[in-house]
């Protein structure tokens, strides 16, 4: 008998709800005013954000802002437009001058005696050279690059693009030298024990990210699944990774758009092609890459 | 009775006000939060709507007349640059070795795959005798050159050999330092005591167990020597 009293209480209580909720729907329905207040206020911050944190900064923001010389914004907004037909004809003198701007980075690097790479995403491939001969090529499987790379004036790319860019900072989920350290043992039959390395080719996940001057940074990822017992490895990646380019949301309001905002470029590599390319470039400084966008 | 049921009414009406005002004001905050977490993918996506890639400057700066002077122009430019870069390529035999892979490829003058196959490269073991001594077993990367050939090499067995299996080093030239047999029958010297030569430990090529040195298959050995010269480059990575 209590049990049935207390489920009558419970539907009275629900059903005293809903008339309340249906209720409230219907003066909200009715009160134009209300609803409009409603939306201001939901909208209002949003729509400052988006003034202030995106569409100023960006109709500000040049996408390639490491150019050595300024530009005339006035006078490039008055210059002629080209026909079609120009146009045609202006995209091929661009790829021209791309490839030379390539064969000419490649003349520079091959002077020196390092290992270095070209980023060549026209071509998607990836090559490993020395002194001008290309020792490995590795197709890009896949590739995803900032939009800053796109909608960039040609003028500003090829002077970006101009020089070799060097590395300055890497993260990867493999060790550059696999090093194992022993000591020497004092007699055979502890060198009969000493620790050896395991008979196998590594089969870790290779994950990495490459930080080169003028904000250009790679992101190479395999494209091979991650085993399950690498994804610990790859989570702690992701978490450096991530606190690299955090910014916290004060220095976002201060700042919304940095000048040295990185343009990413992330890659896919079969696992062989990107352990063999993050192992073969050297360290940190000395590492050069062509880039052709 | 109908004082108390308007004044119900009214307060209804406050609370459902103060309800609106409270998920308004929750909601544009979590909005605005959402909105500030994803600045750049939101800056990225709007950045077609300020600029685009825009020829004109580029149009400019060639100048409508000069668009076929400027083409060949650039054409020659291309090809005095790439006769450039040839001449640092190498017109003779050379090998390339993969140090992560570990496997080689060798090529013709004409740099045309003529053979490829395992090798065994250094194991990146550091060995530590005391304070003072260590060695690190890797193979050097970059281009090399073949500086000398041998037929039936003698390995004369370093310090390390000796220390790595915990015996006591021996004089310069004792005679337990010289082996006959273990390098193959061949051995290419790349300096500072780095070899390409054979092995007897087949069973290891493909991984990286060596002191430094590059290890290879007896046939693949024999294809190499007799292939590459001295002054051949050896391209290692």
């Amino acid at each position: 008998m209590a049990h049935e009293d207390s489920d009558e209480s419970k539907r009275f209580s629900s059903n005293k709800d809903q008339n309340h909720l249906k209720l409230f729907f219907k003066w909200f329905v009715a009160h134009r005013k209300i609803q409009f207040s409603f939306l201001l206020m939901v909208g209002i911050l949003p729509l400052f954000l988006l003034i202030y944190g995106v569409l100023i900064p960006v109709s500000i923001f040049k996408p390639i802002p490491y150019n050595k010389t300024e530009v005339n914004d006035t006078i490039s907004s008055v210059l002629t437009k080209p026909n079609k037909e120009q146009v045609k004809k202006l995209y091929e003198i661009i790829a021209k001058e791309k490839k030379l701007n390539l064969q000419r980075n490649r003349l520079k690097l091959a002077q020196q005696d390092s290992i270095y790479l070209l980023l060549n995403l026209a071509d998607s491939n990836i090559i490993l050279e020395v002194k001008g001969l290309p020792i490995r090529t590795a197709r890009i499987l896949d590739f995803e690059t900032s939009k800053r790379l796109v909608v960039a004036d040609h003028e500003d790319l090829l002077q970006w693009i101009s020089d070799p860019f060097s590395l300055k900072q890497e993260l990867s989920t493999i060790l550059k030298i696999p090093i194992l350290v022993v000591d020497a043992p004092k007699d055979t039959a502890e060198a009969a024990r000493l620790p050896r390395k395991p008979l196998e080719p590594e089969k870790t996940v290779v994950h990495y990210t490459l930080w080169f001057d003028r904000g250009l940074v790679l992101e190479v990822n395999q494209a091979e699944d991650v085993n399950p017992e690498d994804e610990g490895l790859l989570h702690s990646y992701h978490k450096k990774y991530d606190s690299i380019f955090h910014r916290t949301i004060l220095a976002k309001m201060i700042d919304p758009l940095p000048d040295d905002l990185p343009i990413k470029v992330k890659v896919t590599l079969s696992e062989a092609d990107a352990r063999a390319i993050y192992r073969a470039i050297p360290h940190s400084q000395n590492a050069k890459l062509i880039f052709t966008p | 009775m109908g004082a108390s049921s308007t004044d119900f009414q009214s307060d209804q009406i406050l609370t459902w006000k103060k309800i609106i005002l409270y998920t308004g004001l929750f909601l544009s905050i979590l909005i605005g939060l959402i909105m500030i977490l994803n600045f750049e993918k939101l800056q990225e996506k709007t950045l077609w709507i300020f600029h685009r890639n825009d020829l004109s400057r580029t149009f400019h700066r060639i100048g409508v007349e000069s668009f076929s002077d400027y083409s060949l122009l650039l054409n020659n430019k291309i090809d005095v640059t790439t006769k450039k870069l040839y001449a640092f390529l190498p017109n003779e035999p050379y090998i390339v070795v993969n140090t992560t892979g570990n496997y080689f490829k060798l090529f013709n003058g004409k740099q045309e795959l003529i053979r490829e196959g395992l090798v065994s490269t250094g194991s990146y073991t550091v060995l530590k005798a005391g304070k003072n001594r260590q060695w690190i077993f890797k193979t050097p990367r970059g281009q090399l050159k073949v500086l000398a050939k041998t037929k039936d090499p003698v390995w004369k067995r370093p310090d390390w050999a000796f220390i790595e299996e915990g015996l006591k080093v021996p004089s310069y030239n004792h005679p337990s330092r010289y082996e006959y047999g273990t390098l193959g029958d061949y051995s290419l010297s790349l300096g500072d005591g780095y070899l390409i030569h054979g092995t007897l430990y087949k069973r290891f090529l493909g991984l990286p167990v060596t002191h430094g040195c590059i290890r290879m298959g007896d046939e693949d050995l024999e294809l190499v020597f007799k292939t590459l010269k001295r002054g051949s480059k050896v391209y290692i990575y």
